[in-house]
């Protein structure tokens, strides 16, 4: 029988102080308790970013499932195809030619053939030690003018190379090829939502002459294409890193990789850099800096100390922001995060410092089953990030994942003008984080 | 020629780990399902309605590759006793996906060592995900008796007392069906001891064979039927009362099973008459809900209905002409000349131009996509007719 959630111990018994915090890997994995906040993207949104391709998973059932509803959720399950791998297909050697035959299958009933095809295997092949490749040649020659793309979803190996997720970015430009460079043009790789054109990034660009590209802005396959012959690839996310890496060696292009960050410093590096690599005028970034302080400060006395909770699916440079927002005088209590990126080491340095009471709870933890507060219960936080507010029970939710679209000094004051928004509004929480992929098309 | 099992826009069944997970959801234990980190979202996600507002201990282990290779099961044993240890859940349920499956981890001795570390009752499933979510129900139900059930003889019996079974929100929609369901047996002098898993505590069900019959309302519960007709000789009923007609019928039903103990699948009875009504109607679905649905709208509506099953059931549950079909292009085949197709919303787009539709959202097909759309169709006068719309 169902019981109110009304325990608050458990959760809070595992929170550190993060003058405690050692290791990266805060809080020992165990086993994971899923919370109801699903605004991060998964493979399928991110895979959905190349116009006119389609997907075909081959998995088992239980796998399926949550594939097939995220695309049905995006009303997208006309882009959407599934082979179930059966019990006996695990022994009887034929995971090859079922894949294959099932993919034909589902591409010969297509009366317009898809520009390309993203095929998903799953952890199960990669156990098995199913011919991939094999399988992909053969799809190649049944089907000369479709480009099939090799996608994985295997989670078992999230700790081994590439995260899924930043595999998936890195296949996510697979089919781009060679072709003649467009001088004084940029595409931003990997990023799953346009950054916003306020940034002072497209202002640089633009006063360079440089125009830019992005997936996220491409309206055809032929466009998407187009995307290779930017004569550089930019990327501002650690999952997209190694994709843009690869891209770029691969078309023998330059990169930059312009982290996201929240310290000054670090942003007015990124700008140095991309200026040496691209050329670029010097450029003066002072009124930029000085202004974002200016609504820094005013935001702050805005919020009056309100208490702040962050957590690491609006943004993975989580400790970053909190540093800056303790620099500039906002009350942030809580960051909720397992792990600490290579990234954010320095901000944790500098926090265990200087804001060594600042609280650092778990996500995944077991006993976080019993944290998932009642909306409403905990208005007195502000929340950056669907977890935060569905763990502390606020109702003032920044709505951010992965950054949001906001970049840079532009990016902060932003996310300064929502936090302000946020103090004064409510939002059905329960209702707003339980939807799949930020900012998708969803029919719940 | 091998069957290959593929989709081009329809889904696919919850899987037997959802259906472990959600059998077991409100009875205080702590179900873990041995697979990679994320994994549980699907079922948290789109199987699980109340997943938001409860304390049910659900978890996944977290598998990872280094793990599986070198059968690192001592991780998984000791991860279990230390938060069985903080959270005491009232019993411990193992089940696990594909991988664990092909490698042969063997689920039923690691849940013994649980249990002797731990002093907590602990029990396994391991379908690995390739299964229905019925078959995961069933095994769930069937290992929680196992443990949990008293013998008659330690419960006092209780006249038309009724044990409710399968009772699960991938099969019935959070929209008063089960109070209604409860409701019925009330308004027919029925007692529920029981159900089979809401709204009912672990104790509650311990005492099930206090019950003078089953009443199996989907497939995922029809072992567990069989496993208490077999040891305790209590009866079951297979049905869920859709419309007026299956309603009356259940209720005659209930009746003899108790007076006569004898086990009746309601579900699989047909009206002879309506094999020759014109209007050719196919119910896709589970097959005690799409025959209990069938039945009603031969009676209600004189169509000559058949269902098709797309989840394996045992033969006993479906009627002579029923079918049973697991591909997407079966079930096309199967209703290219039908009339009306009663189905999840999902099917819409294998059904014939032309036919008509009757929409039922489904839970355990298209998760929470039609949510806001659910049915309650529990023994109420329903107009069909006007529940119907044209591809």
């Amino acid at each position: 029988m169902l019981k109110k959630i009304n325990n608050f111990d458990k959760a809070d018994a595992h929170a550190l102080k993060i003058s405690q915090i050692e290791q990266t890997q805060i809080f020992t994995p165990e086993l994971e308790f899923n919370a109801p906040a699903r605004g991060l993207w998964n493979i399928v949104h991110t895979c959905m970013l190349i116009p006119q391709l389609h997907q075909i998973f081959v998995c088992a059932q239980g796998c399926l499932r949550g594939v097939i509803l995220t695309a049905a959720e995006m009303k997208a399950m006309n882009r959407m195809s599934f082979v179930a791998i059966q019990e006996n297909d695990l022994f009887d050697g034929s995971l090859e030619e079922n894949a294959i035959e099932g993919v034909t299958a589902i591409l010969d009933k297509m009366d317009a053939k898809p520009r390309a095809v993203a095929v998903f295997f799953s952890c199960v092949q990669l156990f098995a030690g199913c011919d991939l490749a094999a399988v992909l040649s053969e799809l190649r020659c049944r089907f000369p003018k479709i480009d099939f793309i090799e996608c994985l979803m295997h989670p078992t190996m999230r700790k081994a190379g590439l995260t899924p997720d930043a595999f998936m970015r890195k296949q996510l430009y697979a089919p781009l090829r060679e072709c003649k460079v467009r001088p004084r043009s940029a595409a931003i790789i990997g990023n799953d939502f346009a950054l916003a054109e306020s940034s002072e990034l497209f202002r640089i660009l633009a006063a360079n002459g440089f125009s830019w590209s992005d997936i996220t802005l491409c309206r055809n396959y032929d466009e998407y294409l187009d995307l290779a012959s930017c004569e550089y690839f930019i990327s501002t996310q650690l999952n997209a890193k190694a994709g843009c890496e690869a891209l770029s060696r691969r078309l023998g292009r330059k990169m930059l990789y312009l982290k996201q960050s929240y310290n000054f410093d670090e942003i007015l590096a990124n700008y140095r850099m991309m200026a040496e690599v691209m050329h670029l005028e010097t450029i003066d970034l002072t009124v930029d800096r000085t202004e974002t302080e200016q609504v820094l400060r005013q935001t702050a006395e805005w919020l009056d100390n309100m208490p702040i909770a962050i957590d690491y699916t609006a943004t993975l440079r989580n400790l970053s922001l909190a540093r800056l927002l303790l620099d500039a005088g906002f009350n942030v209590q809580r960051v909720y995060t397992d792990v600490i990126t290579a990234e954010e080491i320095a901000d944790r340095d500098y926090l265990k410092v200087h804001y060594p009471d600042l609280m650092i709870y778990p996500t995944l933890h077991p006993a976080m089953r019993f944290s998932v507060r009642k909306p409403g219960s905990g208005d007195e936080f502000l929340c950056i990030g669907q977890k935060a507010a569905c763990y502390t029970g606020s109702r003032h939710l920044v709505n951010m994942v992965s950054g949001g679209r906001w970049y840079g000094f532009d990016g902060i004051r932003q996310l300064c003008c929502a936090m302000r928004r946020a103090m004064v509004e409510i939002v059905d929480t329960e209702e707003v984080i339980q939807i799949k992929g930020w900012e998708c098309e969803s029919c719940i | 020629m091998k069957k290959i099992v593929y989709s081009q826009g329809i889904s696919c069944y919850a899987s037997d780990t959802a259906g472990v997970c959600s059998a077991l959801f409100e009875l205080g234990g702590m179900t873990v399902v041995h697979d990679a980190s994320g994994c549980n979202s699907t079922y948290a996600t789109f199987d699980e309605p109340r997943w938001y507002n409860s304390e049910s201990m659900t978890y996944i282990s977290a598998l990872t590759e280094n793990d599986m290779v070198c059968g690192n099961d001592e991780k998984l044993i000791a991860d279990i006793v230390r938060a069985a240890e903080e959270l005491k859940p009232a019993f411990i349920m193992l089940t696990c996906s594909v991988i664990p499956l092909m490698t042969g981890c063997d689920l039923d001795a690691i849940a013994r060592e649980v249990e002797n570390r731990s002093g907590i009752t602990s029990f396994a499933v391991s379908l690995g995900g390739l299964k229905n979510y019925t078959q995961g129900m069933n095994k769930a139900f069937c290992r929680l008796a196992e443990r949990f059930l008293k013998a008659p003889d330690k419960v006092s019996k209780i006249p038309r007392g009724v044990n409710i079974l399968g009772a699960t929100p991938l099969d019935l929609p959070l929209n008063g069906s089960l109070e209604a369901i409860k409701e019925f047996l009330k308004r027919n002098n029925f007692v529920l001891q029981s159900c089979w898993a809401m709204d009912s505590t672990l104790e509650e069900l311990s005492n099930s064979a206090a019950a003078e019959v089953n009443w199996v309302i989907s497939s995922g519960a029809l072992a567990l039927a069989e496993y208490m007709f077999e040891k305790y000789h209590i009866p079951f009923v297979c049905g869920v009362p859709l419309g007026r007609a299956a309603a009356e019928a259940l209720r005659v039903d209930l009746e003899r099973a108790i007076a006569e103990k004898c086990n009746i699948y309601s579900c699989a009875r047909r009206c002879a008459a309506a094999e020759k009504e014109k209007t050719a109607a196919f119910i896709i679905g589970e097959s005690v809900f799409a025959g209990s649905l069938a039945y009603t709208l031969q009676q209600e509506c004189r169509w000559n209905c058949r269902v098709i099953d797309p989840l394996a059931s045992d033969q006993v549950l479906l009627g002579a002409d029923d079918l049973q079909c697991s591909t997407e292009s079966e079930i096309e085949t199967a209703i290219a000349d039908s009339d009306v197709v009663a189905a999840d919303n999902m099917y819409e787009v294998i059904v014939p131009e032309g036919a008509l539709m009757l929409k039922i959202p489904h839970t355990a097909f298209s998760g929470r996509c039609y949510r806001k759309q659910q049915l309650n169709l529990i023994d109420r006068k329903i107009d069909w007719e006007n529940l119907l719309c044209r591809k």
